[in-house]
């Protein structure tokens, strides 16, 4: 058993340097993050290069995240040592100055404890204590190399890996969710309007085959229904939900289309082609409602909603799809070089450009053994 | 295919990229250093093997990171001449689009 041996300021010293490196890390991503979002995500580049680029740049940012993680923890570990090599360090002490004060004899090794070298028993009583901080001393340090010794080799195998020309596949993005959220949000409240509008349709339709049916019976039923219908689309909710329907269901599409990465006058478009195919849909729906009822006598009135629900959705998509088209035929391309003019062979060997090759020489890189979806200390 | 890019913009990403090499490789540099130092101060057997094994992978690992940083900016610096060099009539976009002239882009890395 010898005095424990480091320099825990030394080790301090270095756990610093490892954090300071890890947060430079971390800095250096969010620099490349935000160089790559202004380059790609603005839309300013888009093609076949531009999304290998985006897929190795991905990689490289989740390599440097992993890299400031395993600094980060290397830090820790380091940080641990050195309190523990201290402690250690100083029950030493206390044992040499115990010696000291008893006038024990205390060696390299600590305390003389043969009953032959003591005096008394006195002494050989303080020697055994002074040989059990020893001894606590020793087992601190033990515990301590063992601990940062397991935590630097965690550090040094997390995983290296080649990193493919794709990369880990990315999971969905925040943008992704929050826009298949404001859709779904949309959808609803289409639903609910077209709801409204569907029972209005039925019971117009039943009216007409009260007023057109020869048949004294099927007109009884056929206005005893169309009440019937007329008391649900009364509702006091559904009243109030489709008087906004229109406005809010176009905020939703915009924000929508926003989140999906679309410029505002792109998203704007969307949703206003989608309103208006929506509302060619209904009305396609409801002349469809109108017919079929006619012809069943009224029977076909419970297809109304279908027809009128169907037909304004399909409609909206369809709109959403014309819009987007329609803007991307005229909309002016602001500070742009346009590639469309070059011959089929050169825009084939621009998409095959340099980053699938160069990543594929890429060497090992660190792996990040987080979940990629779980928070971390910087943003997105 | 649609390809659409401002080459002066993809010249910016690629220094900002090769500027990321350069800081990693100088990040790389500091560790060595800080490990050097600290090595024989560990004491511990399990510790230094242990510092020893993950600056035996790091090294090459960080340099991998700044080799990755520059690959990249060195591919996206010729992506962006290949694209000035393609396109067959650059004085057209220019007055279409009014874009940087590739004239003044090109070659500048």
């Amino acid at each position: 058993m010898t005095r424990p041996a480091g320099d825990p300021g030394q080790i301090a010293a270095a756990g610093h340097a490892f954090a300071a490196a890890a947060a430079a890390l971390a800095d250096l991503r969010a620099l490349l993050q935000a160089a790559a979002f202004d380059l790609v995500t603005t839309g300013v580049w888009q093609g076949p290069a531009s999304t290998a680029f985006t897929a190795d740049v991905q990689s490289l940012l989740r390599d440097l995240r992993g890299a400031a993680l395993g600094l980060e923890q290397a830090s820790a570990g380091l940080a641990r040592l050195a309190g523990q090599l201290e402690q250690a360090q100083a029950l030493w002490s206390e044992a040499e100055a115990l010696a000291a004060a008893y006038d024990i004899p205390f060696g390299p090794d600590g305390p003389v404890t043969a009953p032959s070298a003591l005096p008394d028993l006195l002494h050989i009583a303080e020697a055994g204590r002074i040989a059990e901080v020893v001894e606590q001393a020793g087992a601190l340090a033990d515990e301590a190399d063992r601990s940062a010794g397991a935590c630097l080799r965690a550090v040094a195998g997390m995983e290296s890996v080649r990193v493919g020309a794709a990369g880990s596949p990315a999971g969905p993005q925040g943008g992704d969710h929050l826009a298949a959220a404001l859709r779904a949000g949309g959808l609803a409240l289409d639903g609910v309007d077209q709801v409204g509008r569907a029972t209005e349709e039925t019971a117009t339709a039943l009216h007409g085959v009260v007023t057109r049916s020869a048949d004294p019976a099927v007109r009884v039923w056929a206005g005893q229904a169309a009440e019937a219908v007329s008391s649900v689309g009364d509702g006091r909710l559904l009243h109030a939900l489709s008087a906004g329907m229109p406005v809010i269901g176009a905020a939703l599409r915009f924000t929508a289309a926003l989140a999906e990465g679309d410029r505002p006058g792109r998203a704007a478009a969307r949703a206003l082609g989608a309103g208006i195919g929506g509302e060619l849909g209904v009305g396609a729906g409801s002349a469809a409602c109108a017919g079929v009822a006619t012809a069943t006598e009224g029977v076909g009135a419970v297809a109304c909603p279908l027809l009128v629900g169907g037909g304004g959705l399909a409609g909206a998509h369809l709109g959403d799809r014309l819009g987007a088209r329609a803007y991307d035929a005229l909309a002016p391309v602001p500070r742009r070089w346009s590639f469309d003019r070059l011959p089929p062979d050169q825009q084939e060997e621009l998409a095959r450009d340099a980053y699938e090759q160069r990543s594929g020489a890429r060497p090992e890189l660190f792996r990040d053994n987080r979940d990629p979806n779980e928070p971390e200390g910087h943003g997105h | 295919m649609n390809i659409q890019v401002v080459p002066d913009r993809l010249w910016a990403t690629a220094r900002t990229m090769q500027r990321a090499s350069v800081r990693l490789g100088e990040l790389r540099g500091g560790l060595a250093v800080a490990i050097a130092a600290v090595e024989p101060a560990l004491g511990g057997r399990e510790a230094t093997a242990g510092m020893q094994e993950l600056w035996r992978r790091w090294s090459v690992g960080l340099a991998a990171l700044a080799s990755a940083s520059a690959a990249q900016g060195q591919a996206l610096a010729d992506a962006a001449g290949a694209y000035i060099a393609a396109d067959t009539a650059p004085a057209a976009a220019v007055a279409d689009t009014g874009s940087v002239p590739a004239s003044t882009t090109r070659g500048r890395r």
